[in-house]
């Protein structure tokens, strides 16, 4: 390129030594201490479009709503689809509209974080933007993180998307009550997401009618709240 | 406008960081900035060149040069402490990423692996006048 200097300025080399990503990673690590500081457990749920993420969160919320003061935060480009679910079973919901961004990330999560009243809370469900690439490189400062897949997304997911799953503690296959009839064999699918990433935890669900919810609860957010 | 957003936010982070940078050094203009990208994050360094352009126009940066360099991933065994680089080309192609990647587990002993470098986004410096 040309270097064209001012008649004041020669040219001069300048360190930086910002991390951009880092930067939100910290911003995550600091919502978490404020999570932390006001006892609220905050669960950030991943995954492609259509996989379950809302039934998901549908069935946590029946199963907690008695015990836990929840709050649930609906990430989407458009629409308040997720949210009106959410609203069904008479728990507060905060539709996140990005528009165009395919993520969450920590600096919009506090801002929201900013805006509630965390004294009142026990628990903080995220459904993210559904997409199974982005997400991953955004923490939120959860206390987990979870990506449903579903066997209606085809048999290879766990090897053509690793970096999501490598960044996961819990990986939940939905939709196992198709599983035959999508000629998807779960053990091997299990046996790719052990490879990709050995150390997330795995539960197969059928969200629609309970099936691996009470166990998956149990460890999701009874270890959380033991914590 | 950018169809593909993921690089435009982060790339909106990268331009802020700069201009900050450039004021508190009193900077008439910005002619290059050094970049180093994680090739285990989601940026694209064509998509994020894309997006530096158009972010930075009206500013002390517009016309400057985006330079990036890319960092190979590190995983590292948590029980024989072998060291995994993961490397990807450049930029991807038919052949870039043909193979899976089982990220996290040791190819030495088959531990598990803790990933320690290539998440970077890390604006190391630039050239002002």
């Amino acid at each position: 390129m040309n270097r064209i200097t001012d008649a004041t300025g020669a040219v001069r080399e300048v360190q930086i030594g910002v991390d951009v990503l880092d930067d939100l990673r910290k911003l995550a690590e600091a919502n978490r201490r404020l999570l932390d500081d006001h006892r609220v457990t905050m669960i950030d749920v991943m995954g492609s479009v259509g996989t379950g993420k809302t039934a998901f969160i549908e069935q946590l919320v029946q199963s907690l709503k008695e015990a836990q003061r929840i709050v649930v935060l609906n990430g989407d480009l458009a629409t308040t689809i997720d949210q009106d679910r959410i609203l069904q079973h008479g728990v507060d919901s905060i539709q996140v509209n990005t528009g165009k961004e395919c993520h969450l990330d920590a600096a919009l999560v506090r801002n929201i974080l900013d805006g509630l009243d965390l004294a009142t809370l026990d628990l903080i469900l995220v459904e993210n933007v559904g997409n199974l690439i982005c997400p991953a490189d955004f923490p939120l400062g959860s206390h987990r993180r979870v990506v449903v897949i579903s066997v209606t997304e085809g048999p290879y997911v766990a090897l053509k998307h690793p970096h999501v799953f490598a960044e996961m503690d819990y990986v939940i296959i939905n939709k196992i009550d198709l599983a035959s009839i999508m000629g998807v064999n779960i053990s091997k699918l299990v046996q790719d997401l052990a490879t990709v990433n050995p150390h997330a935890r795995i539960f197969q669900t059928n969200c629609r009618d309970g099936t691996g919810i009470p166990e998956l609860i149990r460890e999701l957010v009874g270890v959380t709240k033991d914590a | 406008m950018l169809q593909r957003m993921h690089e435009f936010g982060i790339t909106s982070r990268i331009v802020q960081a700069v201009l900050r940078a450039a004021h508190t050094n009193r900077a008439n203009r910005v002619l290059s900035v050094n970049l180093l990208i994680g090739q285990l994050t989601f940026l694209n360094p064509g998509q994020v060149k894309v997006a530096y352009g158009i972010l930075t126009k009206g500013t002390l940066l517009e016309g400057s040069e985006l330079l990036i360099s890319q960092n190979p991933g590190l995983v590292e065994c948590q029980d024989c402490h072998f060291l995994k680089k993961i490397e990807m080309p450049a930029s991807p192609g038919i052949t870039g990423f043909s193979e899976s990647l089982p990220l996290l587990v040791c190819p030495h002993c088959g531990g598990k692996g803790t990933l320690i470098r290539g998440k970077e986004c890390q604006i190391e410096g630039m050239s002002v006048c």
